[in-house]
């Protein structure tokens, strides 16, 4: 027992006002829209359950192909945020509550308006947390457009964060105004930045000349995309006050630690879930622990954006 | 999902809406399929189908399916030379642990056991069609399946009517392994039957609602289980 606290203490983090029991949730987009995809991603040992992207009508996404493994532990998706729409919060948020982790609802609109309705609903169901999804890439309207305008991310997070009193992340992708879009995130209340979404990417099929995504286009995450997401982080920790949950590519406890380093109070996985199977967060926690105590830390909370100040 | 590209050797028309289409994949595969493992077949530009291996030899897979949609239309317009897309196997192989084992196919459910009929020795069981001339066509391509009862709803071949009126005849023991595969109420009907005798172990295959194939979206949750990571044999539970 008296180890397992000493455990807890020495990877246990708040980030963005939520406790966590260690750095490690998983990423938005990976299940997480029914209540039994919670009992799965609770499984995977996570701190927090991050849901997939709710919004407002239920969207039925892209036809197949929707994900394709690309080279090297990388997946290209264009799933089109596919997930039954509000009503389809509270089952999941009351399934995953069950299991005594933070429960925090993405949230997408095609409008400001939207994503305040989404954001409120899930308040009433009980979220942890709202992460706002002002990155996706896969579809038409909001999404990474929004993301994009700092003007309009400090709109959209001003108006959601004046109505729900749970904390609110929000998730940016990389843009050239990157920095200014976090800088407007903060300003208008936001409690934790996820960094960074997929990058939009492409895959062409050479013997029939065709695109292997139905969307032609998607967003590409895993390994390919783990130095931007430590640049990112790095930059955004130097130049914005905020708490950064990093996210991009981490497949081992190094990449985590990577991001960690660069900035990042915690960390989500995704891919990795895919190539390494559902035990890589446990593994990756461990890992963890074990790297805290060689870099002689006395918890993790000291690490976060040491790679500044050295 | 990756995909090996693959060429159509042939495309055969076995009756009606049913095809069975062969291709010799252009790469090794990192592990051979085995039945009822199932491959995410791309239609390059038309649609992704989950459909599984009735054939597996080497380089050379086919698959047996039925026309239902744009997608499977698509795949029956393909030609010698043609190339599609075939992923790695998905889902687990599942090999009965006793010998005796019972097939209960009904219509293109036959698919996922045309495999099988390779690896178990004395197969028996019942595959329930429509039109009997179905079953006489798709018999001769692979002989094998004369080792199982047909019921033909056309009353042409085998038995007369649904595959569900002559469970009777299906003699199920404590070691009986029973693999169901078809439509889903017959899959019910099934089910339903074997729970109330209480004997035999019962295992469905399913992989229709696949949609990524690598356990991202979620679309193919049956029950607690995803069928492409878990499946695609899953408990009766999940149907009645």
């Amino acid at each position: 027992m008296g180890v397992n606290v000493l455990y807890k203490s020495e990877l246990s983090v708040v980030v963005g006002g939520l406790s966590l029991e260690h750095p490690v949730m998983n990423a938005s987009g990976i299940l997480g829209y029914l209540p039994e995809h919670a009992d799965i991603m609770a499984s995977w040992g996570v701190s927090a359950i991050v849901s997939k992207t709710f919004t407002k009508e239920p969207r039925a996404g892209y036809n197949p192909p929707i994900v394709i493994k690309v080279r090297y532990y990388s997946l290209l998706n264009a799933v089109g945020l596919a997930n039954p729409g509000i009503g389809g919060i509270r089952p999941f948020v009351e399934r995953a509550r069950g299991y005594g982790v933070p429960v925090v609802v993405s949230v997408g609109g095609g409008s400001i308006p939207e994503y305040v309705e989404v954001a409120g609903a899930a308040e009433d169901c009980g979220a942890s947390a709202v992460e706002l999804n002002l990155s996706c890439p896969n579809v038409e309207r909001g999404g990474i457009e929004l993301g994009r305008d700092p003007a309009q991310v400090l709109k959209v997070v001003r108006d959601v964060a004046s109505v729900v009193r749970v904390p609110v992340v929000v998730k940016l992708g990389v843009s050239d105004r990157l920095v200014d879009s976090a800088s407007k995130a903060v300003e208008g209340g936001a409690r934790a930045l996820t960094l960074i979404n997929t990058v939009r990417g492409m895959s062409i099929d050479v013997y029939s000349f065709k695109p292997l995504l139905s969307n032609i286009s998607g967003g590409l995450s895993g390994a390919s995309i783990h130095p931007i997401a430590v640049w990112a982080v790095y930059t955004v920790f130097r130049e914005v006050q905020a708490d950064i949950i990093g996210v991009g590519g981490i497949l081992t406890w190094r990449d985590a630690a990577e991001l960690i380093l660069a900035g990042a109070k915690a960390v989500q996985v995704g891919t990795a879930l895919v190539y390494r199977g559902p035990g890589v967060v446990r593994s990756i926690v461990r890992g963890l622990r074990l790297w805290v105590r060689r870099v002689g830390a006395r918890s993790i909370t000291e690490l976060p954006g040491a790679a500044h100040r050295v | 999902m990756s995909y090996v590209p693959a060429e159509v050797l042939s495309n055969v028309n076995v009756y009606g809406q049913y095809f069975l289409v062969t291709l010799r994949v252009l790469r090794n595969y990192r592990r051979p399929p085995l039945p009822p493992q199932f491959a995410m077949v791309w239609v390059p530009g038309v649609d992704l189908l989950p459909l599984s291996y009735a054939v597996a030899s080497g380089r050379i897979v086919g698959f047996f399916y039925k026309v239902v949609g744009e997608g499977t239309k698509a795949l029956s317009t393909r030609s010698r030379g043609d190339v599609v897309g075939v992923s790695e196997p998905l889902g687990r192989w599942y090999m009965p642990r006793g010998r005796d084992v019972v097939f209960l196919a009904g219509g293109a459910g036959i698919a996922p056991f045309l495999l099988y009929l390779e690896y178990v020795e004395e197969p028996r069981g019942l595959w329930g069609v429509r039109q009997g001339e179905l079953a006489a066509r798709l018999t001769k391509l692979f002989p094998k399946l004369g080792k199982l009862t047909v019921t033909s709803e056309d009353c042409t071949y085998g038995l007369c009517g649904k595959l569900t009126d002559h469970l009777d005849r299906v003699t199920v023991g404590r070691d009986t392994e029973v693999l169901v595969s078809g439509p889903s109420d017959m899959i019910r009907k099934v089910c339903r039957r074997f729970r109330d005798l209480g004997l035999g172990r019962v295992g469905v295959v399913a992989e229709s609602m696949v949609k990524c194939g690598i356990g991202v979206c979620g679309s193919c949750l049956v029950g607690s289980v995803l069928l492409c990571k878990d499946g695609p044999v899953v408990g009766c539970e999940c149907f009645v």
